[in-house]
């Protein structure tokens, strides 16, 4: 099924329709038993823009469970946008998203996000408690208080960071490095199964960068996959198992020995204006919309 | 005083109600204030607050009474227009978040006061007492008037308890909030609703135009004294309450003066104490803060420059006069006298009957500062390429700032042996 760049959101929801159909009958012919077993994610056409600026062009990608993978690529290829609209926090122009063959909706608590440091005032009143119990927060508990038992998950996940002694202090107070931890409690307070974390490295002290690490094998040996924007190409490889390599459209994903390669660093980070930035100028000037009809 | 004691003990039921609905208010205002103030979202209120004027105007004529039902209802109409209004200036196109404000601001201000001149020149029954709304007359409330506002400030008072744990997660991280599939459009509702109804619970009593100072002021000088949540909402209410029972009393002491104003004063009064007084963040403090490291520095280096003279070849319990310190040192007398006894009170120096003498803890405190000193010009010269002649400069300050554990760490760094003297070293001139 060939779905066009400038179909309507209803062509768009019926393609979803027709995909999800198709993906049962795939399931009645035994023919999708291993794909959606195996892969965490599956995002299909997924096109997004900013100010009608393709960010995203028509990537199309699987990603395994139980590995740690890497989104890799030069500044404004589009990392962290990929990571939001996966998780459904920007608008797509175009495509879909599934977690373990279901849409976001079936799998919300299953999913764990690790924000990028800077994108929070680290100066507002909370301590590092308060922070991690966020991790715990449900739609089945609004309006009520958390129970003792998620104060002892909250606690526990302190305890793996290393930040116990830290408690009760105020965020505002911590370092750089305690403070990527918190946000990594957070998430493991969470108990997800697939985690999504924008630059944990940056901005991080040797110590911090070593626990973190050390944190991510436990939870790959745990079967759980853990996602990360990542812009350092020097400590990649020794990082991730799967890399995908990004620069608006989709360059290479796949085992990291089978990724990094001249070609595909080459066209992810080579000099030349790409065709597709140039296409974006023209597009963010006439404000054309991607996934909406051609203006008439 | 008498008047004052009177007043508290609240046995008039007419006052008794009024000081009510004024804690209640104080109480609900400052509270939703205090996650607007997190979300930088101050100046909102006192939009929204603005807005209100026209609202109260045409439900007065639509109703053609003055029942605060019908008034708090056109108030909260147009209040929540306004917000409306200043979010679609802001989607699209140039115009940012001041603008907006501005915009609306004075945009329904105006039409309001448009529509209070047309009220008061045309023909519409018993119009007495609609100015009230807009600076506020606490002692003018009837008790339909407090069951109404009294009510809505406990309604918002309550909801905000219940929703405290998710309103927290909201103004922290709302993009956190949205992927564990928590409703934060809802809860965004939920706040941008309880802000309005706030509002509107101090229409009357303490009038529109300083009603959002109610809101913002308590939670910004709550600010300076705590740096937890559960803190900044306590001190916020107690400050909210306060305000508005001080505003309750002076609106029945003085009939004819209104109440908003006075309320602003005692917050404006409460915010001067805590920007002065409060621990840390207060000037006082920050002052004394100042004033001690600068003492502590004027003493460590008179500690540091008697070391130099003993370490010029003379024996560790020698006598220093003060001629011999003053030679090798151009001290102001007045200088000399404030850092010795700030260098005596610390137990480095002890005075003797020819002038002075170190004490052990003064010798190894010289030392010490001398090694940091050198340490850090060596530093500097090697790795970070600092031209000779400017290393000394920034050794005279980090001498006094470097702790053990960066001292390890340029040590470190710098390959050092861990019994290294900086005798052994050239000494590096200024």
């Amino acid at each position: 099924m060939n779905q066009s760049v400038f179909s309507s959101s209803k062509v768009q929801k019926k393609s979803e329709f027709v995909g999800s159909l198709r993906h049962t009958f795939e399931i009645m012919e035994g023919k999708s038993k291993m794909s959606s077993a195996e892969n965490a994610i599956e995002i299909e056409n997924l096109m997004v823009s900013y100010h009608h600026k393709p960010v995203l062009w028509d990537i199309q990608l699987s990603l395994p469970a139980g590995q740690i993978i890497g989104i890799i690529g030069p500044n404004g290829s589009g990392k962290t946008t990929l990571l939001k609209s996966i998780m459904g926090l920007l608008p797509l122009d175009s495509g879909t998203v599934r977690f373990f063959g279901k849409p976001i909706k079936e799998v919300r608590g299953r999913l764990s996000y690790v924000p990028q440091r800077e994108s929070v005032d680290w100066d507002f009143p909370a301590n590092v408690r308060d922070v991690v119990l966020m991790g715990r927060y449900r739609k089945d508990n609004l309006f009520k208080r958390l129970s003792k038992e998620d104060h002892r998950i909250a606690n526990e996940a302190i305890e793996k960071v290393g930040l116990t002694d830290l408690a009760k202090r105020q965020i505002a107070q911590l370092s750089g490095g305690q403070q990527q931890r918190v946000f990594i409690a957070r998430a493991l307070a969470q108990q997800a199964d697939i985690y999504l974390m924008d630059e944990p490295f940056v901005g991080v002290d040797a110590a911090t960068e070593d626990a973190i690490l050390k944190l991510l094998a436990e939870m790959r040996d745990e079967g759980k996959t853990v996602i990360i924007v990542h812009h350092d190409l020097q400590t990649a490889y020794s990082t991730f198992d799967w890399v995908v390599l990004l620069r608006t459209r989709l360059i290479a994903s796949g085992p990291k020995s089978e990724v990094f390669t001249a070609k595909n660093l080459q066209n992810a980070y080579g000099g030349k204006l790409s065709i597709l930035s140039r296409l974006g100028d023209i597009l963010s000037e006439e404000e054309i919309e991607l996934g909406k009809k051609e203006p008439s | 005083m008498h008047d004052f004691l009177e007043f508290m003990s609240l046995r008039e039921p007419s006052v008794r109600y009024v000081v009510l609905s004024c804690v209640l208010l104080g109480a609900a205002a400052s509270m939703v204030g205090v996650f607007g103030f997190l979300r930088k979202r101050s100046l909102v209120g006192e939009t929204v607050a603005h807005s209100m004027l026209p609202g109260i105007g045409l439900a007065f004529i639509i109703s053609g009474s003055r029942d605060p039902i019908y008034l708090v209802t056109g108030a909260v109409i147009t209040g929540w227009m306004s917000m409306g209004f200043m979010n679609w200036l802001t989607r699209k196109g140039p115009i940012k978040v001041d603008l907006a404000l501005a915009i609306t601001l004075t945009g329904f201000f105006a039409i309001g006061i448009g529509i209070m001149t047309y009220i008061q020149r045309g023909s519409f029954g018993d119009h007495s007492g609609l100015d009230h709304y807009i600076f506020g007359r606490a002692a003018a409330m009837e008790p339909s008037d407090i069951r109404v506002f009294g009510g809505l400030a406990a309604f918002v008072f309550v909801s905000v308890l219940l929703l405290f744990k998710e309103f927290m997660g909201l103004c922290f991280n709302r993009e956190f909030l949205s992927v564990l599939g928590l409703p934060v459009r809802f809860l965004e509702f939920a706040i941008s609703f309880l802000t309005i109804l706030a509002i509107s619970s101090g229409i009357k009593a303490v009038g529109i135009v300083l009603m959002a100072a109610l809101m913002i002021i308590p939670a910004a000088a709550a600010r300076y004294w705590t740096g937890s949540l559960r803190w900044l909402l306590t001190l916020a209410i107690s400050f909210g309450v306060i305000a508005g029972v001080a505003g309750a009393y002076i609106s029945f002491q003085a009939r004819s003066l209104p109440t908003g104003p006075f309320i602003v004063i005692v917050l404006a009064l409460i915010t001067a104490i805590s920007v002065i007084f409060a621990p840390e963040k207060g000037l006082f403090s920050r002052w004394a803060k100042k004033k001690r490291l600068s003492r502590r520095v004027a003493a460590e280096n008179f500690v540091k420059e008697v070391y130099q003279i003993i370490e010029k070849g003379k024996d560790k319990n020698s006598n220093i006069s003060k001629s011999e310190f003053i030679v090798h040192f151009h001290y102001s007398p007045r200088l000399f006298f404030r850092s010795l006894r700030w260098a005596v009170a610390r137990g480095w120096i002890v005075p003797a009957v020819d002038g002075m003498k170190l004490t052990q803890r003064g010798f190894s405190k010289g030392e010490e500062l001398n090694r940091l000193h050198r340490l850090w010009e060596i530093y500097l010269a090697r790795k970070a390429q600092t031209p000779l002649e400017k290393v000394h400069h920034s050794a005279e300050i980090i001498e006094h700032i470097l702790t053990p554990e960066l001292e390890a760490e340029i040590r470190l760094e710098l390959d050092l042996c861990d019994n290294f003297s900086p005798q052994n070293e050239i000494h590096i001139k200024a």
